[in-house]
This record gives structure tokens, C-alpha cells and sequence, in this order.
């Protein structure tokens, strides 16, 4: 068990100067990052003096850790930020908001659709015979999109895929992924985790793609509290 | 510029030609997958004369990839030929087995079974010689009793070395571990395939 009484002195003396006690989180993914920082009330940030002794920091990210059981390893994340207080009774709390998911694909969706666009598939519906051309894309719960436009040849010469059919499927593909964004992680329970789209040019031009939508289970805390070393 | 032969590419279109031709591709197929003015004129130009590319010039392409593109347009046979393959050692063996009719009711079927083991030169495949490797490779051809199609099988000198095609075949296989003799081969195999 830890000096709870050392680690309650070196707080007091850091809220004296006016300071306070912050966390943040990322856990899940293979790693656990948990970073707890003074920061001073014009907002800047420094970490505790690596001198002090007991060693504050190392033990409340322990302790924190521990009580709220955050991943490593696995398709499991935990993402989160809070202050440490202690309270009335003398107790350490940690105050937090945060958010817990479980990155196993619960639920797919799969759904096509086509994206149809005359005037730059003209440009490529002639190499189709000895070509490919494909499109992807991914949206992950952070709303980042990535998207891939390709055309392959199997056999013959290369010929560059001009710039602007690739900039207008890319946009295309891109307003794909806007009704999905604003569903990405909305709430507690299950929330759309992230978007997959792809499929390549048929005959005739337009591009039949395949959409899969994978759902997470997710639990919010709110405003939430957590006693530390009790 | 880039030219593309199943998906593998190349930078020489001489070689894609080469290769093409091999394939028996026509000048008019060809001249479908070629959409540049000039590598059109060569094709228009050059293709009718190109020579198929040759076993040898496809085992000297220093990409694995161009090399199985390349090979792939062989049929083993003429691999084996154009290779200067050596046979060492043919053997037939009489085989008797029990087999199963499409009702599950078992039949005796008797077949005559070849084996055969060559050897190729090191030199020959572009291998450099190094004292601490063989100076040869040696193969076994077999015949699968199942799908009747035949395999050209690697196997090392130690298997190779009494220039006995059985005792190739039979190294092929394992029994606790061990390769089996020409012995076992030929007395414990009550069925293969």
C-alpha cells in the first residue's frame, strides 16, 4: 500500500501554490498511457519533479490504472482526462470524464452503393479490359478519413490516372463518409465504430462499392468520481 | 515508363514483348493492352519478329516476380529441356492398391508407376558455385496417382547420389522423422497420393 499520507502532503503543497492536479488517458491498442501533470492556473503544464519523493506521479497513474482498469493489451480502449482533489473527508479523488469501448466488432452492416460519374469514368472505362480501377476508404472512431483511389494495370503500358478523376471520386468518396461521421461515437452503448468502403469500376462506368459499418459497445462517464487508494 | 505483365511490373518492353510471344498472345491482343502512340509503333514495329523469351532469360530476370511471370509461360517439359536436364535414372514400379468406387465398395487397381531423377548444373540456373553449395540440383519427376498430373520434385545430392530414382521418391516421404529408403518405399507403402 502506498505512503497515502506522503502522496496527500505533496498534493496539498502543489494546490498551496495554486496549482492543480490533472490526468489524462489513452489506453487500449497494446499500450497504456496515463500522464499525471500539474498545471498551473494559466494552463501551462509540467510534469512532477522527478526528485520528489514518493514518487506522486508513478503512483497515482499506478493507482489510477488499477482502480479504473484500464486496457493494454486487446481490442479494448479507454480514453480519458480528470483532476485530482481531495476532499473534504480527506479523501484523494479522481474526477473524470471519459470514454471506454470494446473495439471487437460486435455488429457488421453491409450495405452498396454506386458511385456514378460520367465524365471522369470516360477516362478510364477504355483500360478496364487489362486495368482495375479500385476505391477505398476508412473512417475509424475519431472521424479521420482516409481514402484510396487506384487504377492498376494487369497487363501493357501505364497510363497516369489524370489528377482531377482522381481529386473529384476522391471527393465523392469523401461526401460517402459524411452522414456516418456525425454517427461515429455518440453515445453510450452501442456506437458506430468506424466505416469501411470499397470496390472497384464496372463496365459501364460507375463504381459498385461495398459499405461496412462495425459497431462498438461503449460506456461514457460523465462528471464521474473516483476514490484513489482506498 | 512502366509496363505491366499480370500485374508484375517491368521496365523493359522488349522483355514484355519477349514474354508475350511466349504466350502466344496475339499482335492484336498485345497492341489492345498499349494505349502510348510509341509503345504502339513498337509493338506495330517489333512484335511479329520478337523472339519468345527463352527459359534462360527468364531464370536471369533479378526479380522473383518477373521471374515466376516469365516461367509461368512454360510447361514444365520444356523447363526440364530447355535446361539441359540430365537424366540420371529412370525407374518403373508395379503397384497393386486398394481403391474405392464411387458406392465405397473397395477394388483392386494395378498401375505402372515411373519415376524419374535428373540433374541440372548450378551454373545452368545462374547459381553462382560456392563451396558450400552443391554444384547440381537434382529433381525427381513423379506422376500424382490421383490427379494423374506430374511434379518435377527437388531433392538434395544426399538423396541423389546413388543416381537411384527410387530412393529420390522414396526421400521425399517421412516416417518418424526420417526419410524413407528405397526399401520401406517399395515394401511398407500401402497407399499414396
Amino acid at each position: 500500500m502506498a505512503d497515502v499520507k506522503k502522496i496527500k502532503e505533496a498534493l496539498e503543497k502543489i494546490y498551496q501554490q495554486g496549482h492543480q492536479v490533472k490526468v489524462t488517458w489513452d489506453a487500449g491498442g497494446d499500450q497504456t498511457l496515463c500522464n499525471v501533470f500539474i498545471e498551473l492556473p494559466d494552463g501551462t503544464q509540467k510534469m512532477f519533479p522527478d526528485t520528489s519523493e514518493p514518487k506522486v506521479s508513478y503512483l497515482l497513474v499506478y493507482e489510477i490504472t488499477d482502480q479504473l482498469n484500464l486496457p493494454n493489451a486487446g481490442e479494448f480502449y479507454h480514453q480519458g482526462k480528470g483532476e485530482i482533489r481531495i476532499n473534504t473527508t480527506d479523501d484523494i479523488e479522481l474526477h473524470f470524464t471519459s470514454k471506454a469501448y470494446d473495439g471487437d466488432t460486435h455488429e457488421v452492416e453491409s450495405s452498396t452503393q454506386y458511385l456514378n460519374l460520367p465524365t471522369w469514368a470516360s477516362q478510364v472505362t477504355p483500360y478496364l479490359h487489362r486495368a482495375n480501377f479500385t476505391v477505398s476508404g476508412d473512417m475509424y472512431e475519431d472521424g479521420e478519413t482516409s481514402i484510396y483511389i487506384n487504377l492498376e494495370f494487369i497487363e501493357g503500358d501505364e497510363i497516369p490516372l489524370p489528377a482531377l478523376a482522381k481529386e473529384n471520386y476522391e471527393k465523392a468518396v469523401s461526401q460517402l463518409f459524411v452522414p456516418y461521421k456525425k454517427m461515429l461515437m455518440q453515445g453510450a452503448g452501442k456506437q458506430l465504430g468506424s466505416v469501411f468502403i470499397w470496390g472497384s469500376m464496372q463496365a459501364d462506368g460507375q463504381v459498385k462499392l461495398a459499405v461496412e459499418k462495425y459497431y462498438n459497445e461503449v460506456e461514457l462517464y460523465q462528471n464521474h468520481i473516483q476514490k484513489l487508494f482506498v | 515508363m512502366s509496363y505491366y505483365v499480370n500485374r508484375v511490373r517491368f521496365k523493359n518492353l522488349e522483355t514484355v514483348m519477349s514474354i508475350y510471344k511466349q504466350q502466344g498472345k496475339s499482335q492484336e491482343e498485345v497492341l489492345s493492352f498499349f494505349s502510348q502512340p510509341e509503345n504502339r509503333e513498337i509493338i506495330n514495329k517489333e512484335y511479329a519478329q520478337a523472339a519468345p523469351i527463352k527459359v534462360q532469360d527468364a531464370i536471369q530476370l533479378s526479380n522473383a516476380e518477373q521471374r515466376m511471370v516469365a516461367l509461368r509461360s512454360f510447361d514444365i517439359e520444356q523447363i526440364v529441356h530447355e535446361l539441359d536436364a540430365t537424366l540420371l535414372d529412370s525407374q518403373t514400379v508395379e503397384k497393386t492398391q486398394v481403391r474405392w468406387n464411387k458406392d465405397l465398395k473397395p477394388y483392386t487397381h494395378e498401375y505402372s508407376d515411373t519415376y524419374a531423377l535428373y540433374k541440372i548444373e548450378a551454373k545452368t540456373l545462374g547459381i553462382d558455385q560456392w563451396w558450400w553449395r552443391e554444384p547440381a540440383l537434382y529433381f525427381v519427376k513423379c506422376e500424382c496417382p490421383s490427379t494423374d498430373r506430374f511434379y518435377y520434385l527437388y531433392v538434395p545430392e544426399e538423396a541423389a547420389k546413388n543416381n537411384d530414382a527410387i530412393e529420390a521418391i522414396a526421400w521425399t516421404m517421412r516416417f518418424n522423422d526420417q526419410p524413407l529408403s528405397k526399401q520401406q518405399y517399395l515394401n511398407l507403402m500401402y497407399a499414396e497420393t
